[in-house]
């Protein structure tokens, strides 16, 4: 795919954060399409914001061995692993760590549910379950 | 006439009697105004003059079209977000179009409090008479009311609680949405949404207004105390071109949308950045309680009292959401048309207080306003056409402060107080005991840990995780009282008539203007007062 602002490394996080955060827990067509269009936001944002997102990326990205006692980045995590970093991020008692979650999960949700319909809601899998 | 920016290939010069800044409820009114009352006027607008038959069901697109920052301003500390509109129409072409007056007890408080004159709820009356004429204002019909607000209501009886089917600004809405709080496709005249962009903008225009867009206005010039104008500088072509291709890009990827066409021909332009004088003899600044203050800061302008900037309040809002048995389709209809003010007793006490209102809107906000994260939260947001949500609208005695940054950008400071706390708190306490009476099989808060309540005598789960910063979602889409009216120039920016103490014909006309919060969505307000202070300058000409 061809991205305007992120790098292919940020492509990898962004992927993984959203299978997580979602909650998916499995590839889904819409990942990739979450990825341009959380891209396509970020490259409208003012040069402040689009610092800030870089940086939160990469933060999340290289802490598991701070907040999870993994020596591994956050995409080479288990999917227990990584839920159990995501939660960590979530419940901390530092407010910058909650923010900086609130701020990526909320990004994620823009990309995923970018359609103000209720389709959003339903992946390919969940349609198939239902067959 | 609207001249785009992103057409401009030169540095411009204006000569004009009044140069407004903003086009939102109170730059709107107040250039209408002017310009009927035979007066030459410029307005000068940051954002697009967006067409609305091209406003889309994309989320990220709408953000990046319609507000400041793609939807992103938030307080200093990232506790706060901040909604606010640009373009032409400003935060008019996003809102819910509430329509509520002033409160006669805000207004009793401003004149005893704060000294401001001929500001009774008899002397407004007549500007608010006029806008809501000029907007179309009146009550939803009950064939309006949906789903969600039925059930808002019926819970709200149930308590026994005081609540009202409200009056809005807008016409008839074929095919209406959620989707409303991206822009209303519908706009025209008389039908669908009526921001200021398709009523006051166009009678403007239409008295020979001179509408500049892409425009932002970076300093207002003052000589011997006189204000003389302002600069302005078109947006470059770089950025006009790059959200080109992201609009392009949206589509590519399957949104439902349309581009603006580009008023060039495409050919690609040399140089970026020209700019635009403005000389006359009165600026009415109305750039919204965020902006307004960072060009007074910006553009240095005297401040005896050091008080511009200061005095924010937020309206701070928190969602509380009810999951019911039954299929709620709250993203059909309008989204907000009752609204329980019960907990807001204006006359008892002007200072403190809160709303209960419905509110739907895009998916993505949903899922923003829902707790914790993956299978938990898909859970919930599986349940996404069931789900009645209620927003705590608080009345907040709070204050925070606008500064800039060495950019000039603005940096907001806000935190709440233990009162408004406590407040927030028990409103999502009785949010909850509605949405319960209503039938809810469950409360969800968003919290950023997993809150789910299925039992009304578990609601005080609430008061044992509080309001703490960043662990819940705050909203907020009515910053005000910046540059605040009063007397007293040590402790105000501006006098009973809008008019800076220190600088002659320059003039203040939104929701900076605001003394205290007003403790109700400020639309209206925000345009009567932009109506009485712009008549009386015309009436007063030259200031």
């Amino acid at each position: 795919m061809t991205l305007q602002f992120f790098s292919p490394t940020e492509v990898e996080i962004l992927t993984v954060l959203t299978e997580r955060m979602v909650g998916t827990d499995f590839p889904d067509v819409k990942h990739s399409r979450t990825v341009t269009t959380v891209d396509a936001f970020a490259a409208g944002l003012p040069l402040d914001l689009q610092v800030q997102l870089r940086r939160a990326l990469h933060l999340f990205q290289w802490c598991p061995i701070l907040f999870a006692g993994k020596p591994r980045p956050f995409t080479r995590l288990s999917p227990e692993d990584a839920d159990t970093y995501i939660r960590s991020w979530a419940e901390s008692r530092f407010g910058r760590r909650r923010r900086l979650f609130r701020g990526l999960r909320d990004l994620t949700f823009l990309g995923y549910y970018n359609q103000s319909s209720t389709d959003s809601c339903q992946t390919s899998t969940d349609k198939s379950e239902r067959r | 006439m609207i001249i785009q920016g992103r057409t401009v290939r030169q540095d411009l010069h204006e000569t004009a009697d009044v140069c407004v800044i903003g086009s939102g409820a109170g730059g709107a009114v107040a250039a209408k105004e002017l310009a009927q009352s035979g007066l030459s006027v410029v307005v000068l607008e940051a954002g697009d003059n967006h067409d609305p038959t091209t406003f889309s069901r994309h989320t990220p697109e709408m953000l990046l079209r319609l507000f400041w920052d793609g939807g992103l301003r938030a307080t200093h500390d990232g506790s706060v977000l901040i909604s606010q509109g640009r373009g032409v129409g400003g935060s008019t072409v996003h809102n819910l179009c509430y329509a509520v007056g002033t409160p006669d007890p805000i207004l009793e408080r401003w004149e005893t409090e704060f000294g401001i004159q001929d500001l009774s709820p008899s002397d407004l009356g007549p500007s608010l008479d006029r806008v809501e004429a000029t907007l179309g204002v009146k009550r939803i019909g009950e064939e309006q009311v949906n789903r969600l607000n039925q059930i808002v209501r019926r819970g709200c009886q149930v308590m026994g609680w005081r609540g009202i089917i409200q009056r809005h600004n807008r016409g008839p809405c074929p095919n209406c949405s959620a989707g409303c709080l991206l822009g209303c496709p519908a706009s025209q005249p008389g039908i669908g949404k009526q921001s200021m962009a398709v009523s006051y903008i166009p009678e403007a225009l239409a008295a020979e207004a001179r509408l500049y867009t892409d425009c932002l206005t970076e300093d207002i010039v003052v000589q011997n105390g006189c204000v003389v104008g302002a600069t302005a500088r078109f947006l470059s072509e770089d950025m006009r071109l790059q959200r080109q291709v992201e609009r392009a890009k949206f589509r590519f990827i399957g949104a439902d949308t349309k581009t603006d066409t580009p008023a060039s021909s495409g050919k690609k332009r040399k140089r970026a950045g020209y700019r635009l004088t403005v000389r006359s003899k009165a600026v009415v600044l109305a750039a919204g309680a965020i902006n307004s203050p960072q060009l007074w800061l910006n553009s240095r302008l005297p401040d005896p009292g050091g008080q511009a900037g200061r005095n924010l309040h937020l309206h701070p809002a928190i969602f509380v959401g009810g999951i019911f048995n039954e299929e709620v389709d709250a993203y059909q209809g309008i989204p907000q048309s009752f609204y329980i003010d019960h907990f807001l007793d204006l006359a008892r006490n002007p200072d403190s207080g809160y709303l209960l209102m419905p509110v739907y809107g895009p998916m993505a906000m949903v899922a923003a306003s829902m707790p914790s994260f993956g299978r938990e939260h898909r859970a919930l947001m599986r349940s996404n056409r069931s789900i009645a949500a209620l927003l705590v609208l608080l009345h907040d005695r709070s204050s925070g402060r606008v500064t800039v940054n060495r950019r000039g950008a603005p940096v907001i400071r806000y935190r709440l107080n233990r009162a408004d706390r406590a407040s927030l708190i028990d409103g999502l306490i009785h949010g909850a005991q509605l949405l319960f009476a209503a039938g809810a099989k469950e409360i969800t808060l968003p919290y950023t840990r997993q809150t789910v309540i299925k039992r009304a005598t578990d609601l005080e789960v609430i008061r044992q995780r509080g309001i703490v910063e960043n662990e819940i979602l705050i909203a907020s889409s009515h910053p005000q009282g910046t540059l605040r009216m009063g007397s007293d120039p040590q402790a105000s920016i501006v006098n009973s008539y809008g008019e800076a103490h220190a600088i002659k014909g320059l003039f203040v006309a939104d929701a900076s203007l605001f003394p205290t919060s007003i403790g109700v969505p400020p639309t209206l307000t925000i345009a009567a007062m932009a109506d009485r202070i712009a008549r009386r300058l015309a009436a007063n000409w030259p200031p």
